[in-house]
């Protein structure tokens, strides 16, 4: 049962998901949550924040999401984020070239942040110029920066102020990194039941194991400075979900045949691969997805 | 061997300052591509540390023509040191090439054992190895100059730290 100790960014930032506009948030009401939720030193960082009429001011919360997710990026960086994923996208394209799906075939990154893997997908994805890449992220600031970064390298890719499954033309494969666990009940269920739409989907996060949470705290350490993501760092790696949770989620709200890729049978998998994928395809396309996975075949779970 | 242990002590006082100069820059720009960017902050790193190791070293070659025999005794204090030192400098830079040349898996067992744990021991590591050098010293001023010298190599990184901002690009850029 993962743990329901909640991260700071998801409580200081609130949208409306049907208009994207942002919500003011109460910095009181964010500090009541956290104390009784017994997370005093979250409280302590919150009340810290620069606040109008108990309103949190938007463009300091901005700011520190900006900064740890640019923080975050570094250990996306280390762990080989982008290759990883790549690494499953390459053979799922080509399974979906062979069932004959109309291009451009769309990747779309749900909760894309400061937009690391759609970027870096578009700077050494060598994915096939018949495909779109797209990040989605309801922060404005954020994407703002993305879009700047993106286009400061010239990398071919589209970043969305926007609800990944609402887009004008929807994706033929969600991807998400560290998004899943920000999800519970109903809103996991609705996460994936958003993909029926799409032909696939790939989502990575934190390797559920008695590990995790230490691995996360020593890296925060380690590799952080912003505070907001040194602490939510470590309750992510709290919070993840267990292999089995995501599969029957994915399952029962798509129909699509799913397994995990990376899931850790014992500790030394969890050492090697601190992040699982949680991989579904439309049954028609699993035989040919197998077919083009090669050696990444054997590390996927039971399918079902 | 006399001149092998200052030299070897100040040769991993400069590599260490040249992994502090990366650490600093690390998760402050969101770029794709910024090998320059981080071959800037090693090679700033590295100029405070070699900065940090002449001036550490002229005050004891300085010390040491108005106190003879402290040369000898500080030798003793880098043996001791250097039980401390060479197995993580070394682990560590086993840790890199491995990240650096081989595949995934093995990258991330690199990280997840070696660079990351061992960052976050570095201070206490350094701390150790005064404490040994210190401990083992046939003389007071010999210990107090060790312990003073691993003082400015833990200095070096928050005074790395100083001035560096996150790029963000709608604001500015960062140094370096």
């Amino acid at each position: 049962m993962p743990s329901d100790l909640l991260e700071i960014s998801d409580l200081i930032v609130d949208y409306d998901v049907a208009t994207l506009q942002p919500r003011p948030v109460s910095r009181s009401a964010v500090v009541a949550r956290l104390e009784a939720n017994g997370q005093r030193s979250a409280a302590r960082l919150v009340r810290r924040i620069p606040a109008s009429n108990d309103t949190l001011d938007a463009e300091a919360c901005n700011l520190a999401l900006l900064r740890s997710h640019i923080e975050l990026q570094r250990l996306s960086e280390e762990f080989l984020q982008a290759d990883r994923l790549r690494c499953v996208l390459l053979p799922l394209l080509q399974a979906l070239r062979d069932a004959g799906v109309k291009p451009p075939l769309r990747i779309v990154d749900v909760g894309c942040g400061l937009g690391y893997v759609v970027r870096s997908l578009a700077a050494h994805g060598r994915l096939g110029r018949d495909v779109e890449i797209i990040g989605c992220d309801m922060n404005v600031t954020l994407i703002e920066n993305a879009r700047r970064l993106a286009e400061e390298e010239s990398l071919s890719c589209e970043l969305k102020v926007a609800n990944a499954f609402q887009l004008e033309q929807p994706g033929h494969v969600f991807i998400s990194t560290g998004v899943l666990h920000h999800f519970r009940g109903d809103d996991l269920n609705a996460f994936f039941a958003g993909q029926r739409q799409g032909h696939a989907f790939v989502h990575y996060d934190i390797q559920h194991s008695v590990l995790s949470p230490w691995g996360s705290w020593m890296f925060h350490q380690a590799r952080m400075r912003e505070p907001l993501a040194r602490h939510d760092g470590v309750v992510s790696a709290r919070r993840v979900h267990s292999t089995q949770t995501l599969l029957s989620a994915a399952r029962t709200e798509t129909g699509f045949t799913c397994a995990s890729l990376d899931g850790a049978r014992n500790l030394l998998g969890a050492v090697l691969r601190p992040m699982t994928a949680t991989v579904g395809t439309r049954a028609e396309l699993w035989e040919p997805l197998l077919r083009h996975l090669g050696p990444l075949r054997a590390r996927l779970g039971p399918a079902r | 061997m006399n001149a092998v242990l200052p030299v070897l002590l100040a040769l991993l006082a400069i590599t260490d300052a040249s992994f502090c100069g990366f650490r600093v820059a690390a998760g402050r720009d969101a770029r794709i591509f910024k090998a320059d960017f981080y071959r800037s902050a090693i090679r700033r790193g590295m100029g405070r540390g070699i900065f940090t190791t002449a001036v550490v070293g002229a005050g004891i070659a300085g010390a040491c023509l108005f106190a003879p025999g402290l040369f000898t005794q500080l030798l003793v204090c880098a043996q001791a040191m250097l039980w401390v030192l060479l197995p993580y400098a070394t682990l560590t830079l086993v840790g890199m090439g491995v990240w650096a040349a081989a595949e995934a898996d093995a990258r991330t067992l690199a990280s997840v054992v070696v660079l990351g744990p061992f960052t976050l021991i570095r201070p206490w590591v350094i701390a150790a190895a005064a404490v040994v050098g210190a401990w083992k010293a046939p003389g007071l001023t010999a210990a107090l100059v060790t312990i003073a010298a691993c003082a400015a190599q833990l200095a070096l990184e928050p005074w790395l730290n100083v001035g560096m901002r996150a790029r963000l690009p709608a604001v500015g850029q960062a140094r370096p």
